[in-house]
């Protein structure tokens, strides 16, 4: 019914975090996967059953070259999946340095950019990209969050765009836009600590999801089923962007009160 | 693994509106998915029921009795109730009339039945259900995005996706998620009356033809399964890209206008 068999895949961040948890799922599907990162990460690839291919989606000519190689040894690609992706520790706009702007620029969104540019020529007709979002820029953010917020952003537009370039061929170009998820490299355990909290007074769910909970959208984009979905951007967050649950209306509550 | 995903086996599913189109499409999937289904729709369906192993019972969504009686039946008859997908809907007599020409009568049958139905239906099932409990909601592109002479269908299904946000919110702690799910023009009854819409779409939409019944049950599936836990209070569209923006089509075709 979702089947990915067969299918050939490219996941960039794909040696860990969420980008490891879809590795693992696609190829327990029965999809041929190719894992990319920054650093040298073979050995990861090799205890799952991937191939790893580096390359720093902050440079387009490892991008390039990473899509081209892939299709050199495996032959056209199906599913694209641009995960590789930083944040930075909150700080306003005032006292964020230059520096860390334009990095976190070059990777979350020139590097899905590049993707968009080298990858589609390398794919099969009627197949599937999709980018990692975020919440914080496809639903609400918070202070001290500028240079990710807008990195983010930029990517479900661009999905947006490539969605209607791509369409021709069947291609879809989808954004899995999640909240806090433990496991990842931005979000530790769930542990009980600030982060945790955070997520259980501020989602009608009431916790942080975990990457087993964020995988199944992947999936379901990555395969035919979701043929007819491309543009569009999804949010994994618990009811986060739904509006505020009680719990934080008691909390509002109880600080005005001290 | 293929077949551990989306595993909708021995749940039991109430879909609303399933005499025919989307509604009896997604009954349809999950009897094939191995779910027991419940068919709801105002006129008897009772022959679509027997042919694909689901059950039926007759109920009118816009009477909240109706909608408490067929809940209660269901929990009665099997003890538990995992999915609950609520998509009776009408076009309305005016659909197609300018909001000065439209009759209070048609307004108040629409909004009877696209939210007044679907606001029974989040009330009367959740009593039910459970911890993974999944409601989903049929809305529309038109809450997206929609055009004119089309208003009381466009502003009931806006307000479908105002029950998702808040359902999600009440229901959240009880781990029950609820969704709207925004369907481009589909080839179903609903949209007999708009000409040329084949044409349309090609010059509209990314992805350029018509949206089939066949297309719209993947998400249906997917929001009904396990792996849809975390994703609740959202609208999700399927229209093959045309809320995404212009195509190259419709670029050229304005540029010789």
């Amino acid at each position: 019914m979702h089947s990915l068999e067969n299918k050939l895949a490219v996941i960039t961040g794909g040696t860990a975090g969420i980008g490891l948890a879809i590795a693992r799922n696609f190829l327990a599907c029965g999809a041929r996967v190719v894992i990319s990162s920054r650093s040298d990460h073979e050995s990861v690839a090799e205890t799952i059953g991937a191939t790893y291919i580096a390359a720093d989606v902050a440079d387009p000519e490892t991008v390039s070259a990473l899509f081209q190689d892939v299709a050199d040894q495996f032959g056209k690609i199906d599913i694209v999946v641009n995960n590789a992706g930083i944040a930075l520790d909150l700080s306003g706009v005032e006292s964020t340095d230059i520096k860390d702007m334009k990095r976190i620029m070059e990777i979350n969104t020139f590097g899905t950019w590049y993707a968009m540019k080298f990858a589609p020529q390398h794919m099969n007709d009627n197949g599937s990209i999709i980018n990692t979002g975020s919440v914080a820029g496809s639903g609400t953010t918070s202070a001290g969050n500028a240079e990710y917020s807008m990195s983010k952003a930029a990517v479900a537009y661009l999905t947006r765009t490539s969605a209607i370039e791509l369409g021709a061929r069947g291609i879809r170009v989808n954004a899995v836009c999640p909240a806090l998820i433990a496991g990842t490299g931005m979000m530790t355990e769930d542990d009980g600590g600030p982060a945790a909290r955070f997520c259980s007074a501020l989602t009608a769910l009431g916790r942080m999801g975990s990457l087993d909970e964020v995988v199944g959208i992947y999936n379901f984009l990555a395969s035919d089923t979701s043929a007819f979905i491309t543009g569009q951007e999804i949010r994994v967050d618990g009811g986060l962007t739904a509006g505020r649950p009680d719990t934080i209306s008691d909390a509002i509550a109880k600080s005005l009160e001290i | 693994m293929a077949n551990q995903m989306f595993d909708i086996r021995d749940k039991v599913a109430v879909v609303t509106g399933a005499g025919g189109g989307i509604g009896h499409a997604v009954a349809s999937r999950f009897r094939n998915a191995g779910a027991e289904v419940v068919m709801v729709d105002v006129v008897d369906a009772r022959s679509e029921a027997d042919a694909i192993g689901a059950h039926f019972i007759q109920a009118d969504v816009s009477s909240e009795c109706d909608v408490e009686r067929a809940m209660n039946e269901v929990a009665e008859k099997f003890g538990q109730l995992d999915i609950v997908v609520l998509n009776a809907g009408i076009a309305g007599k005016d659909d197609g009339v300018p909001i000065q020409d439209c009759s209070g009568e048609s307004l108040r049958q629409v909004f009877a039945v696209n939210c007044h139905g679907v606001f029974y239906g989040i009330k009367h099932a959740s009593t039910h259900m459970e911890d993974g409990g999944s409601i989903i909601l049929t809305s529309s592109q038109a809450a997206m995005y929609t055009a004119p002479n089309t208003s009381e269908y466009t502003a009931s299904k806006h307000a479908v996706i105002g029950l998702a946000k808040s359902g999600a919110l009440e229901l959240g702690p009880k781990g029950i998620r609820i969704n709207a799910v925004c369907p481009g023009y589909v080839d179903t009854p609903i949209n007999a009356k708009v000409s040329k819409v084949d044409e349309i779409v090609k010059i509209t939409q990314a992805i350029g033809r018509l949206l089939t019944t066949d297309d719209v049950i993947g998400l249906f599936h997917f929001l009904a399964s396990p792996e849809s836990y975390m994703i609740t209070g959202q609208a999700l569209v399927i229209d093959g890209g045309k809320t995404a923006g212009m195509t190259q089509r419709f670029v050229s075709m304005l540029e010789k206008i």
